[in-house]
């Protein structure tokens, strides 16, 4: 409980500013940014009108389904889900790595309580941080794609995709904090997990097959196909959910049974 | 000289990361370049009346993919990504390592002055980034060679490298200032990379707008636009600007860097 409450003390005062960032931006696209969209798409439909259809089919969908709202939040979603991403690593890789850091993993290590529980405590920490972010999130989200027309369920769906993809980057921030000797900076190595993520995606986009998807984490959990198909590729959500469960399983196992390094 | 040397000795394992995922990114892009596809000529000319936040939606952002080097310019923005943030984390770590590594002690109580040691690890980090940029030019020509890519776009990819070493450059003497100003080494470093991240913002948001004005100045990532670099060119009061404030950057980080009080044990 301890190790929880430090844990929950030292970086509660960035993960407000996280979930304050992530709102803003979440405000910045649907609010600011998606009434000129639609504006300008309006116009757009009607040009597209008098066109034969071959032009529409040329954007790969249905260019009406694209142009809603619900198809503009999975474009955002391309930047929310990175900030979310970064943001996860960084809760992860933060107390996970803290002891490594200060050098004074004996330190926490001797004291009377298993290692197992330290690392549930950490965990529990982590966990408690993006839930409460995300509740957050989804109190913004939800009011507004309900507003613009989205059914509750594919709603929901959208918005749970940033908690789903922040498990995914914290399960394997967590395994590379726990595996690596030491972390020299959590701000640029969060940041890289994050970017990584997004070119990866952005290679999906490029390369058009369907392969690379299952190296794109950011994708695994994608609020586009929600609206498409009404709910998330089946195969990349597996993948998703191996890869949290793989990655928490290894670095409990490692949190437990590695040598701490004498400083 | 010996510090030179130490520097790109201890970061040559993460400088073989950064270049393994150029290269992957480099050479998995182009491969999935096809040339020519439907009707390019008609579908462009009714994309060139659509707004620009419809474009960034659809994902095309002022080039023309359908040519070699309107393609290539996609990949290249990503590895500006990378550049920046690897010029960002050359520039921490330039500064930041000793701190970080509690070896303050070891290196500054050695003969040489602040000045001199700080500017031998800026020079390494300088070094790594030129590589990078070289290497970029190299797996594009290349990739280009390999794949049998019928583009003759040589200018284009050294002007998009050439541009590539610049913004690293500029994140690199940013990150290397707000480490040197920041009390706590962690701190400076998370300041560079969220001012990367800003930046990134909004350089998206550029992409949104018909006329982005003055935002573009806040968007190191966007002062040197595909268009231009296609066509040849490089923007001299962006490129006078971006050197401008490196050296400005730098100049800061030696002045702050000679006062800090270096507390090895915190």
């Amino acid at each position: 409980m301890n190790v929880c409450l430090f844990e929950l003390k030292a970086q509660g005062k960035g993960a407000v500013l996280w979930a304050a960032s992530l709102v803003g931006v979440l405000l910045a696209f649907l609010l600011g940014t998606y009434p000129l969209f639609q504006e300008d798409t309006q116009d757009i439909l009607r040009m597209l009108s008098g066109f034969p259809p071959q032009f529409a089919a040329a954007f790969g969908m249905d260019v009406s389904s694209l142009f809603s709202l619900g198809g503009f939040y999975g474009f955002a979603f391309s930047y929310i889900g990175l900030i979310g991403a970064i943001m996860a690593a960084a809760v992860a890789l933060a107390s996970f790595s803290r002891e490594k850091r200060a050098r004074c993993t004996d330190f926490l290590l001797t004291k009377p309580i298993r290692r197992r529980k330290i690392f549930a405590a950490k965990l529990a920490a982590g966990a408690v941080i993006l839930l409460a972010a995300n509740a957050l999130y989804a109190a913004c989200c939800i009011p507004i794609l309900r507003h613009g027309g989205v059914p509750g369920d594919k709603a929901a769906l959208a918005c749970l995709s940033l908690l789903l993809t922040q498990a995914v980057f914290y399960a394997m921030a967590v395994l590379f904090a726990t595996c690596s000797r030491r972390v020299r900076s959590v701000s640029g190595t969060a940041i890289g997990f994050g970017f990584a993520g997004f070119i990866l995606s952005a290679l999906v986009g490029i390369l058009k097959e369907d392969a690379v998807r299952f190296a794109a984490p950011l994708k695994y959990f994608d609020p586009a196909d929600v609206f498409a198909a009404g709910g998330y590729g089946a195969p990349y959500a597996a993948t998703g959910a191996a890869i949290i469960l793989a990655c928490l399983l290894l670095s409990a196992v490692l949190f437990c049974r590695k040598d701490a390094r004498a400083v | 000289m010996n510090i030179f040397l130490r520097e790109l000795k201890a970061s040559r394992k993460a400088f073989l990361f950064w270049t393994l995922g150029l290269f992957f990114l480099v050479f998995a892009g182009m491969t999935k370049y096809t040339g020519v596809a439907m009707d390019g000529a008609s579908l462009n000319q009714l994309l060139a009346r659509f707004p620009r936040v419809v474009l960034a939606v659809l994902g095309i952002s002022g080039v023309d993919v359908e040519t070699p080097g309107g393609y290539y310019a996609v990949l290249a923005f990503y590895a500006v990504i990378c550049a920046s943030l690897y010029g960002a984390s050359l520039g921490a770590g330039a500064v930041n390592r000793e701190a970080v590594d509690k070896t303050y002690e070891f290196l500054f109580t050695r003969p040489r002055s602040r000045a001199a040691i700080l500017s031998m690890k800026l020079a390494a980090g300088v070094v790594f980034l030129l590589l990078f940029s070289v290497l970029n030019y190299l797996f594009s020509v290349a990739a280009i060679a390999v794949l049998k890519l019928d583009a003759d776009i040589g200018r284009a990819v050294a002007l998009f490298s050439l541009s590539i070493f610049l913004v690293g450059l500029f994140f690199f003497s940013l990150s290397a200032c707000l480490c040197a100003a920041a009390r706590r080494p962690e701190k400076g470093a998370l300041y560079g990379n969220l001012c990367f991240l800003a930046a990134f913002l909004a350089g998206v948001v550029c992409d949104m707008l018909d006329t982005p004005g003055a935002l573009r100045l806040l968007s190191p990532l966007k002062y040197f636009l595909p268009s231009d670099l296609l066509a040849g060119k490089l923007d001299f009061a962006y490129l006078l600007l971006i050197l401008g404030a490196s050296a400005a950057l730098l100049a800061a980080a030696f002045r702050r860097f000679g006062k800090k009080d270096l507390n090895a044990v915190s």
